[in-house]
């Protein structure tokens, strides 16, 4: 066809006056490469917007394996690279919603690298640390928000530090969390997190008390039959203990506190600390319930 | 003025002709399908690769692609479909030897041995050339098993003097593999306890047994001394049961023992194969 | 040329997701929940009349005795656990002698690394069907797996 055309060109130009004729193939020429180029582009794009068209739709309807084929087939014939950072962010996105998190992180990170503009490259950036967050690779996220604070500034730069009050929050540091919402004004998540703080129970004090009392402990964090037994346990090999001491019954004094009481006190600490974490795990539970079902704002 | 109009009319032109050349770009022709499909097969996403050479196959006849797809199979350890498209190429096809050949290496990295055995002694392996390499493994499959080896001679025949110098080496590990007898850990434990444990190598075990066992007797034997019936029957009792429970032990102990070694052995065999491919050529039409 | 050595390097890693795709997979609900701590769930198995004995006496140890001295069997099956799983899996006499074998090993001071695998826990992992005494269920795959 390209090779008529030319002809056709030719011929026509002969027509022309002589003097004309060189800078008229010219012209015609470059306008015909120039052409061919600009169409090609155009209608090159059209059949593989169709094709990203036909993915998306895929992807819409949570069809994510297929849609990721579709993705990929997109970007294998998109010859000049145009659609390598959609077609990798949505693939990215697509293993993200079949709970796939290593592999999409490591596709918000080949888009990272085909980004075209700082705008496509903070939002994959944004994506990759909520992708870990999720994921609970908490310090991957918070060390990449915290080198990603360098460099962006402004509106950018208070995006990243919301992310990084939920990277705190995921990572149970509550504490952290609280002060970085208070900073950045987001009372809703700030409440969340102070009524976290007032509500989860002290390991250190949990252990304390049971330190100085077998069982308070247990007690402090709301089991107080596991407390009344271990308070018993201990209450009685302790006193056999003691009673084979004054006996002048060494041997066995010995025996019984080391094998028995000394094992029932530690397995009252250990308590203690395991019946704080369960109730604290708990509390921690109900507020990501809350921030996944009844929290409106940007999330996960 | 004349030169414009052209211009525009030649542009025209160019227009409609690009139109016509462009509308026929189809990402889901059958060609498309398998480029596509073989990039997906290099990267490893066998899956997908799959789906579009199904739908190729359905219209073309390639055996280069069942060869393809059952490999695939295999690396994805599904080795029930990598047998079946592998059988599917045995007749009329020019991968007849290969497939034979990745056949057999599929059974025997599926570790099914027994068909091995049955499947050499149908009269299609037996033929010439396409023999070569599932004899090979037939009788490396031998050494997987726990029945009786072939006679030493026989595999200088098949492989060639590389091969042989290894796989020698690996029949006379097999042949005289350290075993422990289970009886005899048995009869040991029950002479002296945890006498056992130690022939099995496990030296921490066999001290411990003895110890313990030895001051379960002691208490019993005081109590009976001292005449305290109840404890001296129940130290009794305890002694048995350590007694009698460090002998069973010492068989298990011996029974792990020889598995782990029976284990190693077969681990070794397994890395061998994979260096030298279960003895079957490489090819690189796969991927490049 | 950073970006190319990039793409390059991550095009590497992206061979591990492939194996991801060789199972079909669908969407999947995400959930910001942490799962819970498992919870010791006592239940009598009352499948016979012996292992109903034994599965009495079982939960009577976890609710007595077990819950409250702490954390002491450096393996898994923690030994209760072994006996009964020992009794239900042959029989009371072999389980019996099982958990004698298995007491004398958890006495031995010296449990060298080599002899049981390590779980991420830092358990030590010793399963009963490996002294069943039976050679079909020493599944050394799994076994080795766990090792390394």
């Amino acid at each position: 066809m390209c090779m008529m055309s030319a002809r056709y060109l030719i011929i026509k130009i002969s027509f022309l006056n002589k003097g004309f004729r060189a800078t008229g193939l010219i012209i015609a020429l470059y306008l015909f490469a120039f052409s061919q180029l600009q169409f090609n582009g155009l209608l090159a794009q059209e059949y593989l917007k169709r094709q990203k068209k036909f993915a998306d739709s895929l992807f819409s309807k949570k069809d994510y394996f297929r849609a990721i084929t579709e993705y990929k087939r997109l970007k294998f014939f998109d010859s000049n690279g145009s659609f390598n950072f959609v077609s990798d962010f949505k693939i990215a996105l697509s293993y993200k919603g079949g709970a796939k998190f290593k592999e999409a992180a490591n596709y918000f990170n080949l888009a990272l690298a085909e980004a075209n503009n700082d705008s496509e490259e903070f939002t994959a950036n944004i994506e990759l640390v909520k992708t870990l967050i999720i994921a609970r690779r908490t310090t991957r996220a918070l060390a990449k928000i915290n080198s990603l604070k360098k460099i962006y500034y402004g509106n950018k730069r208070k995006e990243l530090q919301y992310w990084q009050g939920w990277a705190f929050m995921f990572a149970e540091k509550w504490v952290k969390a609280d002060s970085v919402f208070r900073i950045i004004g987001e009372t809703k998540l700030d409440s969340v997190c102070k009524n976290v703080l007032n509500e989860r129970y002290s390991l250190t004090v949990a252990k304390i008390f049971s330190y100085l009392m077998p069982g308070a402990g247990q007690l402090y964090a709301g089991h107080p039959w596991s407390g009344l037994m271990s308070f018993a346990w201990n209450a009685l090999w302790g006193y056999l203990t003691l009673k084979a001491f004054f006996a002048e019954r060494y041997f066995d004094g010995i025996v019984i506190g080391n094998l028995l009481w000394f094992r029932f006190y530690r397995g009252n600490l250990q308590n203690a600390e395991r019946f704080a974490r369960r109730e604290n795990k708990k509390i921690y539970n109900n507020a990501y319930d809350y921030l996944q079902f009844k929290f409106k704002g940007k999330k996960l | 003025m004349k030169i414009f109009s052209t211009v525009i009319l030649t542009l025209l032109l160019l227009l409609v002709n690009n139109d016509f050349g462009q509308s026929k770009v189809n990402l889901f022709s059958l060609q498309n399908r398998k480029k596509f499909a073989d990039y997906l097969f290099c990267n490893k996403d066998y899956l997908r690769a799959f789906d579009e050479y199904k739908i190729y196959l359905s219209e073309v006849n390639n055996d280069t692609i069942k060869f393809k797809i059952a490999l695939g199979f295999r690396k994805m350890r599904r080795y029930g479909e990598a047998l079946d498209y592998l059988k599917s190429l045995f007749f009329n096809s020019k991968f007849a030897i290969q497939a034979r050949n990745e056949y057999f290496k599929t059974l025997l990295m599926a570790n099914k041995i027994n068909a091995i055995r049955r499947y050499i002694k149908e009269p299609i392996f037996i033929t010439g050339d396409s023999l070569k390499v599932p004899l090979k493994l037939f009788y490396v499959a031998k050494m997987f098993g726990n029945t009786n080896l072939p006679d030493s001679n026989e595999l200088k025949k098949i492989f060639t003097p590389e091969e042989y110098s290894q796989i020698d080496r690996f029949y006379w590990t097999k042949k005289n593999l350290p075993l422990k007898s289970l009886t005899k850990a048995g009869i040991l434990s029950a002479l002296i306890p945890g006498l056992g444990k130690i022939y099995t190598q496990n030296y921490g075990d066999g001290i411990t047994a003895f110890l313990f066992t030895a001051a379960l007797g002691t208490l019993a034997y005081a109590n009976f001394k001292a005449r305290h019936k109840f404890r001296a029957w129940l130290f009794s009792g305890l002694t048995a049961l350590f007694y009698s429970g460090n002998i069973y032990g010492s068989v298990a102990s011996a029974q792990i023992f020889n598995a782990k070694i029976a284990f190693d052995f077969r681990k070794k065999l397994k890395l061998y194969l994979e260096k030298v491919n279960y003895f079957v050529p490489q090819y690189n039409f796969i991927c490049n | 040329m950073m970006k190319a050595i990039l793409i390059l390097a991550l095009l590497l890693t992206i061979d591990i997701t492939a194996q991801t795709d060789w199972q079909r997979w669908k969407a999947s609900d995400i959930t910001y929940r942490t799962a819970p701590q498992k919870k010791v769930i006592f239940m009598l198995d009352s499948s016979s009349f012996g292992i109903e004995i034994v599965s009495a006496f079982q939960n009577a140890y976890y609710l007595l005795f077990s819950n409250y001295d702490g954390d002491n069997c450096p393996f898994n099956p923690t030994c209760s656990h072994f006996f009964v799983q020992a009794v239900k899996a042959t029989n009371i006499l072999q389980g019996a002698l099982m958990f004698a074998d298995r007491f004398t090993r958890d006495t031995n001071l010296f449990k060298t690394r080599s002899q049981y695998p390590v779980e991420k826990n830092g358990k030590l992992f010793d399963p009963i069907y490996f002294y069943e005494l039976d050679l079909k269920n020493i599944n050394l795959k799994n076994y080795f797996s766990a090792w390394k």
